[in-house]
Parts: structure tokens; sequence; C-alpha cells
């Protein structure tokens, strides 16, 4: 049976990849990454600076994102579920692991998790676990690209407040830029 | 009662319905629980916040018996911790006509096609809205004036996006609404179509007195951008 999902859009030397725990099946009925309305990922892109001008939530502007910004996107586990619940163990052991080998055989220059829980559960299902989790850059890295942590976008955390997204975002607009300029 | 909070809760109610069906088929639609928890909160619709409480309980019940991914997934979701009341006054602050002006005029500063139609030059406006996102900004700011009609006739003639197929209907019903239009005749705008959660609960807030979404009138998924090129 053919899997429900989302495809990746990953090639060498992109400048950032995406990471989200797994697409939900809202997202792959539309067929784009954050296709939820209420989600605060695209405010918090299109008000961030690493976009200029602002990108249409839809596929075209996934592509777009991809193709021009050189922003991927993939998943920890890219199997879509209707609960969360749906996700086992070794969803994440073999996600984590696929999601690793995909990191160093593309070596963007940083790997973009969305949400503390996403990030823990790949550290904890790739043999590097770490209880504490802060939101920005992390002192772990994946061959050559750094990872960066924010919030989870959904409009179910409350954190994820834009007035409170837009900072962290135009911190990772502002790593992105050093890390090019170096 | 006052016919505001009839209307809302109408939305509100319908959106509880919703989410108590995917319940029951073991579908947890933890974002829009947890929104329409908070609205209910910050709209003092007691019932409703607590039917969300009782969707919350049943999923701690599925994880006592065993389904653990749930709290390492979503650990947030899983507490329901409702947002704090200033986070939601800062989310959905109440409908000033001052604020909303003030923004299509912000827009206007840099957007030639919202200056022209603002100055009544309907066709050059049109003609310089040449994206789906301009001219909806057109339809929105058309309803926002009272402009109800040629509001229709910019959402008949713009094929919106998927991730926002109700922009127009959404914004011309709280409108309508807002000018005293009974809540059953304001949604005929939205007759046959396909409302989600989101667009309920957006609704909701509206007839509410509140600012559905961030930089209403105008999407949320660019507001706040300062030189967004249409």
């Amino acid at each position: 049976m053919k899997q429900r999902t989302l495809p990746d859009f990953l090639a060498p030397g992109l400048d950032i990849v995406s990471i989200g725990i797994n697409p939900s099946l809202y997202s792959v009925e539309r067929g784009f990454y954050f296709a939820r309305p209420g989600n605060r990922f695209w405010p918090a892109l299109n008000g961030s600076g690493l976009v200029e001008p602002p990108v249409a939530p839809s596929r075209e502007g996934v592509e777009l994102l991809f193709r021009k910004h050189r922003i991927g996107f993939t998943d920890l586990v890219k199997r879509a579920t209707a609960r969360a619940a749906d996700l086992t163990e070794a969803d994440y052991r073999r996600g984590a692991a696929a999601l690793q080998e995909k990191l160093l055989r593309h070596a963007p220059l940083i790997a973009w998790f969305h949400g503390t829980s996403g990030y823990r559960l790949f550290l904890a299902h790739a043999d590097r676990p770490r209880a504490k989790i802060a939101v920005g850059l992390q002192p772990e890295r994946l061959g050559p690209t750094r990872i960066f942590v924010t919030p989870n976008p959904s409009g179910a955390n409350p954190a994820a407040n834009p007035k409170l997204l837009l900072p962290i975002y135009r911190e990772l607009a502002a790593l992105r830029q050093r890390l090019k300029a170096e | 009662m006052h016919k505001d909070n009839i209307a809302a809760r109408q939305q509100l109610r319908a959106c509880a319905d919703e989410l108590d069906r995917e319940h029951s088929v073991y579908r947890h639609d933890i974002s829009y629980r947890q929104m329409l928890g908070d609205v209910a909160r910050l709209l003092n619709e007691r019932e409703i916040d607590a039917r969300i409480q009782r969707l919350w309980m049943g999923i701690r019940d599925e994880r006592r018996v065993g389904r653990l991914m749930i709290s390492d997934v979503v650990p947030q979701c899983l507490k329901a911790a409702p947002s704090a009341t200033m986070q939601l006054e800062d989310l959905y602050p109440l409908y000033s006509e001052d604020v909303i002006m003030h923004r299509v005029r912000s827009r206007a500063a840099s957007a030639p096609h919202i200056a022209l139609w603002l100055d009544g030059c309907l066709e050059e406006a049109r003609s310089a809205a040449a994206t789906v996102r301009a001219r909806e900004e057109l339809g929105a700011i058309s309803a926002v004036l009272g402009r109800f009609d040629a509001a229709r006739e910019i959402a008949r003639d713009t094929a919106p996006l998927i991730y926002r197929r109700l922009s127009i209907p959404l914004v011309l019903a709280i409108e309508r609404f807002r000018r005293g239009e009974e809540a059953a005749e304001a949604v005929r705008e939205l007759e046959g179509a396909e409302m989600t959660l989101w667009d309920r609960i957006a609704l909701a807030l509206g007839f509410a007195g509140r600012e559905p979404w961030d930089g209403y009138p105008f999407a949320d998924w660019y507001y706040g951008v300062p030189s967004a090129a249409p």
C-alpha cells in the first residue's frame, strides 16, 4: 500500500532544511507543508527576513522556497497519521536513522527542527539523548550542519504567538547569513 | 442574551460537535481542540470549554491504556494548559475600527492597488491588482468599508489560495454582521462552502467583536511583513 506522506525537498547545498515530526493528514491531503490554517509557520517565515517577498502557503510556495530560497523540507517520520498515538518507537527509530543519513548526505548549512519535542525525539532515537533542550542554536552538529530549534508553530502551541516566534525566526535568518558569509 | 453571543456560540458549538465526532473515531485534532478551548474561555463560553476539557480527559484515558507516544509528541498539548488570558487577549484583541483602518492605510503605503482603491479609482486599482493576494486584499478592504457588492464581485472573480479558500467571504460575513444584519443572513455568503474548524472559530471571534486573526482583514500568512510587495 502506498504510504501517505509529503515529498521530501532535499538536495545538496541547501541553506536550511525544515524538519517536522511527521506530516499531518491535513497537510498531506492539501499537498504541502504547514497547510493547516492557524499554523504560525507561514506568517513567521514571511516576517523573518528568511524570504522576500512573502511566499504564499501552497505547493508552489514550498517549491519556491526550495528552488529560490534554498530551504528544503523533510520530517523525522515520513508517515502521515491522524493520531499522534499511531507513531511507534519503531517509527521514530527508523525515522531518526533515515533523517540522520539524509542530513549527512545533503549537508545543509542548518537543520531546522520545529519544536523542542521533535528534536528531543530525534536525539533520543539517534542514541544521543538529552533531557533539556532550549530553542535556538544547539550544541550538537551533524557533520558540517548546525542545528537550530524554533518553537512548534502549531496553532495549538500558545508559545507560537507570532510576536514570540518572529524574534527566533529572525535569529535563524541571521545565522544563515553569518554561515553563508564564512 | 446578546445576539453577538448567540451567533458566536452557534459557530463554537458546531466546532465542538465536529471535534466530538472526530474523538469518537479516535481522531484527535489537537491544534483546533486547543484553539477552540482557548477561544471558548476567552468568550466566557463555559459549556463549550467544559466539553473541550472532557475531550482532553479522553486523551489522558487513552494514554493510561498504553498509547504513550502522545505525551512524547505533544507534551504541551497533552497538558492542555489553558493559554493565559493575557496571551489570548493579545492574540484576539477587541475589534477596533480605528486599528483596522490604520492597518489598511499602512498597507496602502506600500501597495499601490490599495491606495488607488481607497482613493476611489476602482478600475485602476483592479488593474494594478495583478496577484490573487492583491485581489483578495481589495475584496477584504471592500467588505471592511461596507462595499459589499464590490467585495462579492471580487470574491466571485478570484480563485482563492487553497490555504484560505474563504478569505473574502469570511470578512464579508463578519462585516455584514457588525453592521447589524442577522447572523443567518450574514453567513449566507458562506452557504455551500466547506467551512473548516478554523473558519468557524474565526467567524465566532468576529461575531463576538474580536479580531478573528492576526492582521485582519488581510490574510494572516504574510501580515506584518514590512515591505511586502503585492
